[in-house]
């Protein structure tokens, strides 16, 4: 009788939408989470090969040191990724001919997209390296 | 006017539509995300490729410039030994060219997806070119 239906399809509507949008919600979250992942990842690399460079261009390991550290933090902070924890180390001499890399860790928060299983942070590595240039500029 | 074995014809012809249509819609975005996040890894992939490929070139392309100056070009055997040293450190391998001052090297990433991809490279390929020159822009003073 169609009566009968429509008392029993009466106020599916509203619990149909409150999953949907619940599992629209979920499918945003990680996707978001997902690409932060994917996009950061990628600017840790881009940092690191910046701070590789930047070691290359220095002729004591501890300016090498030191200007991978300050040129990584500078990069990252321009593409606006915020680490909770970043380290950033130097393996290699810098001697003319000689390859310099450096290895860069950065934990970020996502703490915002925890709900769809990312975990409350992540560690993204990224390694550059560069060769030190056989003549350079300047004074050592 | 709408009699009553009409309408309820109409509600039985629509009855569970809702839910394959659901279902479909959930099935497109799922391969949406898939493709979007597999396309970022391989983007991410290559990106590395060329940027293990650019360093290595350029230390290839690191020359005696006095050699440079009497017009002498890459010694092949110096220009593969350096690059391979630069791709050592990158843990990647990748094959390198030399023709005169200009060197080529190609990289070779292995894609690390998140999810299963086929559809999708399972290895990208960088390119980068490097030239030996005098002086910074190749117009050296007294050269």
């Amino acid at each position: 009788m169609t009566g009968i239906d429509d008392q029993r399809d009466r106020g599916t509507a509203g619990v149909d939408a409150a999953i949907a949008v619940t599992g629209l919600l979920m499918v945003a979250f990680f996707v978001v989470g997902a690409l932060r992942i994917v996009g950061t990842g990628g600017d840790v690399d881009a940092a690191a090969r910046a701070g590789a460079r930047a070691a290359a261009a220095a002729y004591d390991p501890a300016v090498a040191q030191a200007a991978a550290s300050e040129v990584v933090a500078g990069a990252l902070a321009d593409r606006g990724v915020a680490c909770r924890q970043l380290a950033v180390s130097t393996v290699g001499d810098v001697r003319p001919g000689s390859v310099v890399r450096v290895d860069v860790s950065c934990t970020v928060d996502l703490g915002d997209v925890a709900l769809v299983g990312f975990g409350a942070s992540r560690t993204l590595n990224g390694t550059g390296v560069e060769y030190v240039d056989l003549i350079r500029g300047g004074a050592p | 006017m709408t009699t009553i074995p009409e309408a309820r014809e109409r509600t039985d012809r629509d009855r569970g539509s809702v839910m394959p249509m659901a279902a479909i819609l959930v099935a497109f975005l799922m391969v949406g995300i898939w493709t979007l996040i597999s396309a970022s890894q391989q983007w991410t992939a290559r990106r590395e490729a060329y940027a293990a490929a650019a360093a290595a070139a350029r230390a290839a392309a690191q020359a005696d410039p006095l050699a440079l100056r009497a017009g002498a070009v890459l010694d092949p055997e110096r220009a593969q030994q350096r690059a391979a040293e630069v791709l050592a450190a990158t843990g990647y391998t990748g094959s390198v060219s030399i023709d005169g001052v200009t060197v080529s090297v190609s990289v070779a990433v292995d894609v690390d997806y998140a999810f299963p991809a086929p559809g999708f490279a399972g290895q990208v390929v960088g390119t980068a070119t490097a030239v030996a020159r005098r002086g910074v822009t190749g117009q050296e003073p007294g050269g």
